[in-house]
């Protein structure tokens, strides 16, 4: 459904992606792998539109995307879950989940009352302002924003960074229930053990260029890729 | 100076005040928002003044005010959209300093068009006839146009209040004073945001403007006046915040009415004096945020 081809991208003067492609089918948990600064995080914007690719080709249920800006690939059904969580501070909760939904509605299940049954703590915390929450309650506000645009495609930018180990967990159980509502997901993670338990397959990433692609099983058995890509 | 004449002066403080609220107002959410400082801020003012001496001229059979209370507002924010749409949004994603030109250059453009509509003279326009009587307190007459203001300030607030907390457009406006790409990224078309937002404060602006026409002389070059004033209220309160551009205002208004009486000619010196302290005490303004 996502077909990413010879992506080029810049900031300024400096290449930061190098034909990076990749695809994420119906229904798909992919992994984008990769150390700190390998260009996961560049490769999420540039497919969203945030950062536009200076070359390359995106596209999405079969119609191109290049070109077009953030609000319009949002309204496809792409929606983008940020590292930094980027929780709206002066609203509340609840307004955070209504920004979600704010532009004419896409058909789909998502709804707040879903939102608050996926995450109960955001239901409790529902009138609180986005500046108080913690970094997990960020974390379930951030995805369950980008849930009510009823998306069908999620891309996830390391969403287990600087989590309790508990908090992990849960994150993890979030996004397999949202795979299992057909919802396909691009996740980039450093922490590829969570990334490889929740994915079906991986794509590792170094200098801004796709250096493997394969099912996780071809990933856990080639060590000597891990050690080069993904050891710190 | 007995009792009666210190409340008058209040209340002519209050009268300042609420004028200085419906400008800052729109200054701060223009900086919060759109994170521009907009120079041609007091040209709408300006304008919204000039207008209503047109009005006047015409009579409309003695509604002229009532009518310009309420389409001055609208055409001016009409104005400023097309100035949003064709000038400053093509700037944006260029460095902050062309769009602060671009500003700076509009409020003289608003300063000519004046000249040449209006020409040089001041203009007057008088006080309309439902509002030309005045409340006695103790000995002094004090202006009922003056009480018209104050009623219109808190209406004008609450309003705001209202749109910025209870409307969806409100929760827009919020959200984009903190990210705005995120926003976008959220399906937000966040150009038309700003319009709005630039459309809202050019109206405030202009009922800022309508408002104090029949009580000062009209002239090109208020709108500049008014914008220092203003934004010295904007940097008080904390650039950004609504609640800090209220407290700012109400606090210069008190210091204008109160420090003419002290040095008649150097009013302005206390607002600076005043400026300063905040900014010694609290870098940010009273009301500013640690991180904008």
């Amino acid at each position: 459904m996502l077909n990413v081809e010879k992506l080029n991208t810049y900031y300024g003067q400096s290449h930061i992606l190098f034909d990076v492609a990749l695809t994420v089918g119906q229904g798909e948990v992919v992994s984008l792998l990769g150390r700190n600064g390998a260009g996961k995080t560049t490769s999420l914007r540039s497919i969203m539109g945030l950062t536009p690719p200076r070359s390359g080709t995106v596209s999405f249920e079969g119609k191109p995307l290049q070109g077009e800006k953030p609000n319009n690939i949002c309204r496809k059904g792409i929606a983008f879950v940020p590292e930094d969580r980027r929780i709206f501070s002066r609203l509340t909760v609840h307004e955070n989940l209504e920004i979600g939904a704010i532009r004419e509605r896409r058909n789909g299940p998502w709804s707040i009352k879903r939102v608050y049954e996926l995450f109960p703590r955001l239901n409790e915390r529902r009138h609180n302002l986005g500046h108080q929450l913690s970094g997990g309650e960020q974390q379930m506000l951030t995805i369950g924003r980008a849930l009510m645009g009823n998306p069908s495609l999620i891309l996830l930018d390391e969403p287990s960074e600087g989590l309790a180990p508990v908090i992990v967990t849960t994150v993890g159980d979030v996004i397999r229930t949202v795979r299992d509502e057909g919802i396909s997901i691009l996740l980039v993670e450093q922490n590829s053990s969570f990334a490889c338990r929740l994915s079906d397959r991986a794509y590792l990433i170094d200098d801004g260029r796709i250096r493997f692609h394969g099912t996780i099983d071809e990933l856990e058995q080639n060590s000597e890729l891990k050690q080069k890509y993904l050891a710190v | 100076m007995d009792i009666a004449f210190v409340a008058a002066q209040f209340l002519n403080g209050l009268a300042i005040a609420m004028i200085l609220i419906l400008i800052a107002s729109g200054l701060t959410l223009l900086l919060g928002v759109l994170g521009i400082l907009n120079f041609a801020h007091g040209g709408f003012y300006m304008l919204g003044a000039f207008m209503m001496f047109s009005l006047g001229q015409w009579g409309l059979g003695g509604m002229w005010f009532w009518v310009g209370l309420i389409t001055i507002p609208l055409a001016l924010a009409l104005v400023a959209a097309v100035v949003e749409i064709c000038l400053l949004r093509p700037l944006y994603h260029r460095e902050r300093l062309y769009t602060l030109l671009l500003t700076f250059g509009l409020a003289m453009v608003f300063d000519d068009l004046a000249l040449l509509i209006w020409g040089r003279d001041f203009k007057t326009v008088p006080v309309p006839e439902l509002l030309s009587g005045a409340v006695s307190i103790g000995n002094y007459g004090f202006p009922l146009h003056f009480i018209f203001i104050i009623v219109v300030g808190p209406v004008v607030c609450a309003l705001l209040w209202y749109l910025l907390y209870r409307t969806p457009f409100g929760k827009l406006i919020r959200a984009a004073s903190t990210d705005t790409e995120m926003l976008g990224a959220l399906g937000v078309n966040v150009n038309l945001v700003f319009t709005g937002v630039f459309a809202l404060s050019a109206a405030l602006a202009g009922l800022a403007g309508l408002l104090v026409a029949p009580i000062r002389s009209i002239v090109p070059g208020m709108g500049l006046e008014i914008f220092i004033e203003s934004f010295i209220v904007v940097v008080i309160g904390g650039m950004g915040s609504l609640g800090g551009a209220i407290i700012g205002a109400l606090l210069i208004g008190q210091i204008k009415a109160f420090g003419i009486l002290a040095l008649p000619n150097f009013a302005m010196i206390f607002i600076y004096l005043v400026l300063l302290a905040v900014l010694i005490v609290k870098p940010r303004g009273l009301f500013g945020e640690k991180t904008v």
